[in-house]
This record gives C-alpha cells, structure tokens and sequence, in this order.
C-alpha cells in the first residue's frame, strides 16, 4: 500500500536520487535548487554516502565525474549561472562516458538574472552548452511525483549508456510541494563492469556501443582522458579512430532513442490542433486541456527533450491531421526550433512565449491560441 | 467543496510559506488533492512573500491561485502586491494595521494580539492560520494539529498550537458581515 504524502519537487529529486542508488552528492548550493543540497546534506551521511560542498560550481562537477570514476553513482544540482560554469566538465563527462546526473532548476537569465523566479530558458543550454559534438540526454518532468520517478530515470539511464544526463526543473516545480503516491516497485539499472582484469581496454566497443566500466583504483589499467582517445583510453589524433569514437558516442544514444525518449499524447482530436509543452508550462496546459475544455485541441508532453521523441511526434501529426502546432515555454523560443525542425512544412508552428520571470495563467495561452485561429 | 483556493501572504520572515505548507499539509490527512507554491522575493527577510495553498476534490494541474476564495494579508505591501486575486466573494481576512480600498473584510488585530497575548512574534503565522480555518473550517481541526506538530522546529509545538487555538477562538468571535 502506498502512502499519500505532501513532497516538494527538489525533495522528491533528493529521494528519487537516494532510491536509485545515490552515493555522492558535490555542490555549491544556488537558489531555487538549495534545498536538494540541504537536504542531501543530512540525508546521504546516514546511508554512508558522501554530501562535500565544494568551493565553487566547477570543482563540483569535477568531483562528481571523480567520484563515478571510482564506482558511485553521483550527482550534482545547480541553476543557471551554475551551469554555466559546470558546462566544461559535463563535456568531459560526455567524452570520458563518465555516468552522472546534473539536476539544474531553471531561473530566469541570463546572468544571475532573476534568483526566485521561473523560467525554461536553458532547454538549449542542456543540449548545446559544451562544446564539441557530443551525446547528453535531457529529462523534463511536469509534476512532483514525475521528478521522483525521473530522477531514478536520469540515474538509470546515465548508468546505462554511460553519459551525463541533465534533470532539468524549473522554479515552480522544483518549490511546489503537491501530494504524491509512490510505488515501490522501481527498476535500478547498474552500470555494466568488467568481468576479468585480464585484457581489459576501458573504451573497447561492446555489443551495444556502451564500453564496461571498472572502478578506478581496483587494479585494472586505465586511462581517461578529454583527448580524444582509442580503446585503452591513450590520447590519439589517428582519424580513423576519432571518427570511430565519435560515431559510437552518439550512436550508443540515438541507436536506443526508442527506448528512451518519454512523452505523453493526451486528448488528441483527428483534424485538431496541438499543444506541445513541458515542465511547469505544461501543467498550465493541462489545465486548459482538462478544466477550461478548449475545443479541438489536444497536448504532446516530451519528457525527454533530448533525445526528442521525433518518430513518435511526426506519427501522431500524420495519423491526426493535426493543423497547427502551438509551443508553449518560459523562453523566447527555445524547443520551437526543435519542433520546426522536426515538423518541417507539414504544419504551422506558432510559438508562445513568457518571460517575465511568471508561470503563463491558462489565459495567456488559450488568448494566443484564439488570435492565431482569428 | 470541489476547489478551494487560498492565499497567505506578508513579509518575508514572517513563515508565509510555513504557513502554506501546513495548511496544505493538513488537507492531504484530509484526503484531499493538494496544492501549495510560492512567490518571494530575494531577501531572506522582508519584501512581499506569498504562500498559494489549492485544496480539491480532483488532481490540480495549475499551480497558482487564479481567483482567490480565502486571501490573508499581513501586511500592507502584500496586501497590495496581490489583491488583484481578491473576487467578489473571497473571505479576506487583514490585519488591523493594513488600509484596504477593496469591498467587504474581516480585520483583526493579528500583530499586536500575538505580542501582547502570545509574547512571540515567530508564531504569527500559525496564529493567521487558526484565524483563516475559524472563519471557514477549510481543514478539520485534528489535522491541522498533526500538520503543525510536524512542520514547526522541535520544541516549539505548544507554543504554536496554543496560538493556533487563540487564532481560532479570536475568529469565532466574528460574525459573519455579508
């Protein structure tokens, strides 16, 4: 029997992290995601985990990456201008294939922009915020009980694919606290490590693209670098083999999207239009879709907005005639290029848009959704 | 009831959203589908703060209170920050000290009944919160006290159940103006 409980999001972050498997937690508290610290910092020495608050945002992101290396699984929480500075050492992440999670809440930017007010305006950041091209998967959950179960996500598939994976929340999320039900019954996936010591290459290429990985320090030679690298892990400039490597770095992601891209279709009309949104934007629209029973449209929810359920989204425009698309985020228009992009000339693409540091009211959205049918 | 929405708000400091989590606390022993967020500024004291506690019979998908049915102000700069939520037949309950141009409200003396009464300032927002459920009963009475024993720092749960109970008695005192 599950029990019914009041939980704020960055709580439900911390046990849904502690759930998975959590043993380490580095970082350098900034507001509106504190509270994951705070707590964390209470909670993980009484599981024998390690909670260290660093000395800045960087040294944070290093010592995640270190403390994965070594065998545990890690996480840091931040908000922008922390992710900003952690940008570096996610990319180094990404190349060394060193599993993390980097939960960032998102406030309103740029800079130090507005510390206690919402905004989404880092869903391009979370993509493209390292340099260099490079894998990452991007998790967005709407309600408290989503972040719970998608933080054990993030861990899941940061063990999986050994890749850094970003938890992105936003102010409101992260600071409501709502009632939630849990089930026990969860998935934990590990992180797959070599059987032998004998022959072991660290990057050799396995069946699924994802190498094993041994814990440092347990005696197997290893190597880990930001250079590109072969099998052992030594630096190499050979093209054949930095082609190979970055190749399979994004293949080992876009060969399982399938698997891993998470979304929800929800009152989807044949020849209606449609709303796509994520985060706190789109518990504002289902409200419209729900409450306020705005005619003939429907709300795609990406969960995972990297990898973007693609296949799935342009199959629900062919088999709905869906007419127009309408993307509502906290930005000046961030995922509405992804979605141009995807949805190319088969549909208009309208977006709409809010950044004044306020969550829309279901007002400022379905106003938008009239002008553009006028 | 199929949904209540409410609004507490004052300064920063005064434990608005402590408030708000309580009486939200309160309604999920109640059984009920809960709500609450926030909106403060950056100061750790002072400025407007506000708690939004949403209390319903089915799952909430917006977070924010649209239009306010219960709507506390302690203060005159929340009270102008945020009466744009007040409708027509909101409860709105003010204390004494705020100078309100909006229809009907209850005024009570809520700052300077804690001081004199109570002689501990830190317990004005529970006091607010038996004052809020002694005009409109919006949770049951044994659940806000299980949500104030869990919520408030060890030590001081006497002190703010007695102010809790105090704030309800002071609310019954009132009759209903309109």
């Amino acid at each position: 029997m599950s029990k019914r409980l009041l939980m704020q999001g960055n709580t439900a972050c911390v046990e849904g992290a502690l759930r998975a498997g959590m043993r380490f937690f580095a970082g350098y508290p900034i507001t509106p995601s504190t509270e994951i610290a705070e707590l964390l910092s209470i909670k993980l020495p009484k599981v024998n985990g390690k909670f260290i608050q660093m000395e800045d945002e960087i040294s944070s992101m290093a010592a995640i990456i270190g403390a994965s290396l070594c065998g545990l699984k890690s996480m840091t929480a931040t908000s922008g201008p922390g992710f900003s500075l952690k940008q570096e050492n996610i990319g180094y992440a990404a190349m060394t294939e060193v599993p993390c999670v980097i939960v960032n809440v998102m406030r309103g930017g740029p800079s130090t922009g507005l510390p206690t007010c919402v905004s989404q305006s880092d869903v391009m950041q979370s993509r493209w915020g390292t340099h260099g091209d490079h894998p990452i998967i991007v998790i967005a959950p709407v309600t408290v009980k989503d972040i719970y179960y998608m933080t054990i996500k993030a861990f899941n598939y940061a063990e999986a694919f050994r890749v850094p994976v970003v938890l992105l929340l936003d102010e409101v999320i992260a600071h409501m606290r709502e009632c939630v039900e849990l089930d026990e019954e969860i998935q934990i996936v590990n992180r797959k490590r070599p059987a032998t010591k004998e022959s072991y290459l660290p990057y050799r290429n396995e069946d699924d693209g994802v190498p094993h990985m041994a814990d440092f320090g347990m005696g197997y030679k290893y190597h880990v670098t930001g250079l590109v690298h072969n099998e052992k892990g030594y630096p190499t400039s050979n093209p054949d083999i930095t082609e190979k490597l970055i190749t399979r770095l994004h293949k080992k992601i876009e060969d399982k999207a399938s698997e891993i891209v998470l979304f929800d279709a929800l009152n989807i009309t044949n020849g209606g239009d449609l709303l796509i949104s994520y985060g706190s934007s789109a518990r504002v629209c289902k409200e419209i879709i729900f409450n306020e029973k705005v005619r003939g449209i429907g709300l795609f929810i990406p969960y995972t907005l990297w990898p973007f359920p693609e296949e799935q989204l342009i199959k629900l425009i062919k088999d709905n005639n869906i007419r127009r698309i309408f993307v509502a985020e906290l930005n000046t228009g961030q995922l509405l290029l992804e979605i141009r992009r995807i949805v190319g000339n088969t549909c208009r693409v309208i977006g709409i848009n809010k950044y004044n540091g306020e969550l829309f009211t279901p007002e400022d959205i379905t106003k938008k959704i009239e002008e553009a049918i006028e | 009831m199929s949904k209540k929405q409410i609004i507490i708000g004052g300064t920063g400091g005064q434990g608005i959203i402590l408030s708000g989590l309580i009486l939200a606390e309160a309604a999920v022993f109640d059984g009920k589908y809960v709500v609450q967020a926030q909106n403060y500024g950056p100061e750790s004291r002072g400025g407007a703060s506000r708690s939004d506690v949403i209390i319903s019979d089915n799952e909430i998908h917006y977070p924010k209170v649209k239009n306010a049915d219960i709507f506390l102000a302690l203060s005159q700069e929340a009270y102008n920050k945020y009466k744009k939520y007040i409708k027509d037949d909101t409860v709105v309950i003010l204390d004494e000290n705020i100078n309100a141009d909006l229809g009907n409200y209850f005024k009570f003396n809520i700052i300077e009944f804690v001081y004199n009464n109570l002689k501990k300032p830190m317990v004005i927002n529970i006091f607010s919160l038996g004052i809020i459920n002694g005009l409109t009963n919006i949770v049951t009475n044994d659940s806000i006290e299980k949500a104030i024993e869990k919520n408030v720092p060890r030590g001081t749960f006497e002190i703010n159940y007695l102010a809790y109970k105090k704030g309800y008695e002071l609310a019954k005192t009132k009759e209903k103006r309109w």
